[in-house]
């Protein structure tokens, strides 16, 4: 229960995807210009016929040395006019990439302004974070990776009232996670196949699941 | 003769909020003491608006105790009148300011190649 109390004047107020694949168009095998160059023999003609039987012999046999070639790096070349066979080329081994830490919650049915973020290892002491917010009104905050261990966390919504004094929610509930996260909580990709695995059907039986309080077009006044 | 200079003490309490999200506010205010007294007028205004719509309460009785329906933010004021039609003038404004929600489902996430 929130109290507002007011007296002349004084004000007390507590603080209280779709998804869509993309298939690209094959790219055809026989380009026109080897066509145009070596089919202009008349047709029924003894030496057309022959010569068309060797054409397609060597173009067979091309085509099918083109696709056994695995793609080398640009290099010095045989006396063949073939690219040599060389060692291949071996890549760099790409940096770890860093793993930063950030939250998410469920979005807001009210206005906020900002919020303040507390994040405790489990033996030690709490730090505060004031965290900005999303598009969706969601927590906005990254954070350098802690060291490997248990932590806990919280939050509030606060927003600037009318008489500019800061109005926040109470502190959320202690959540307790594991730092580095768990696989299933590493990435957005894991969630993004998992919705790529829902039916349509199954979609809609998810949405009718969601509190309508979740929405984000709340009043915001 | 009613005071012309009213005093009122409001408080705010039992609130609820509906499905539509609009709020539910009950005021409270200190009895008048004149013997012509004739009733309440609750004014209120949305944060941002400059006046009250004083042809329009948004509630009119005899108690000293008011529920009200509001769509946000604002500033509520009372008047009292009189058996004569005499009209006070505004109490001092009740803020309404309602803190954010408590954060839900809080989660924590990794980002990668994020920057701090």
């Amino acid at each position: 229960m929130f109290l507002v109390y007011l007296n002349q004047g004084s004000t007390l107020v507590p603080g209280g995807t779709d998804v869509l694949s993309l298939h690209p168009p094959p790219v055809p095998h026989s380009p026109r210009t080897w066509g145009g160059f070596l089919w202009p023999t008349a047709p029924g003609h003894f030496f057309g016929i022959g010569i068309r039987a060797l054409i397609l012999v060597a173009a067979s046999f091309l085509l099918t040395q083109c696709a056994r070639v695995e793609p080398v790096p640009p290099g010095p070349f045989g006396p063949m006019g073939r690219p040599l066979q060389g060692p291949r080329t071996v890549e760099a081994p790409a940096a770890p990439q860093q793993k930063w830490l950030g939250f998410t919650c469920k979005p807001p049915g009210r206005r906020v302004d900002w919020y303040r973020l507390a994040l405790s290892p489990d033996q030690g002491q709490s730090e505060y974070y004031n965290a900005g917010i999303k598009p969706d009104y969601s927590i906005d905050i990254v954070l350098p990776p802690p060291p490997d261990g248990c932590y806990m966390a919280s939050a509030m919504a606060c927003k600037y009232a009318q008489d500019g004094s800061r109005l926040c929610a109470n502190w959320s509930p202690w959540v307790h996670f594991e730092w580095p996260l768990p696989e299933e909580k590493r990435s957005n990709i894991v969630p993004m196949l998992y919705l790529l695995l829902l039916s349509n059907k199954e979609k809609k039986n998810a949405s009718k699941k969601l509190d309508p309080d979740s929405s984000p077009y709340g009043p915001y006044n | 003769m009613l005071a012309k200079n009213l005093i009122l003490t409001v408080a705010l309490m039992a609130l609820t909020i509906s499905p539509a999200l609009a709020d539910m506010v009950e005021l409270t205010w200190s009895p008048n003491t004149e013997p012509d007294l004739a009733g309440y007028k609750i004014f209120f205004k949305l944060k941002g608006v400059d006046d009250y719509d004083y042809n329009n309460p948004i509630w009119i009785g005899t108690e000293t105790t008011a529920m009200v329906e509001v769509p946000g933010d604002g500033k509520f004021v009372a008047r009292a009148y009189d058996d004569a039609g005499n009209e006070s003038i505004d109490s001092d404004p009740a803020l309404w300011d309602k803190p954010p929600d408590q954060v839900k489902q809080l989660e924590a996430k990794e980002i990668e190649g994020g920057t701090p």
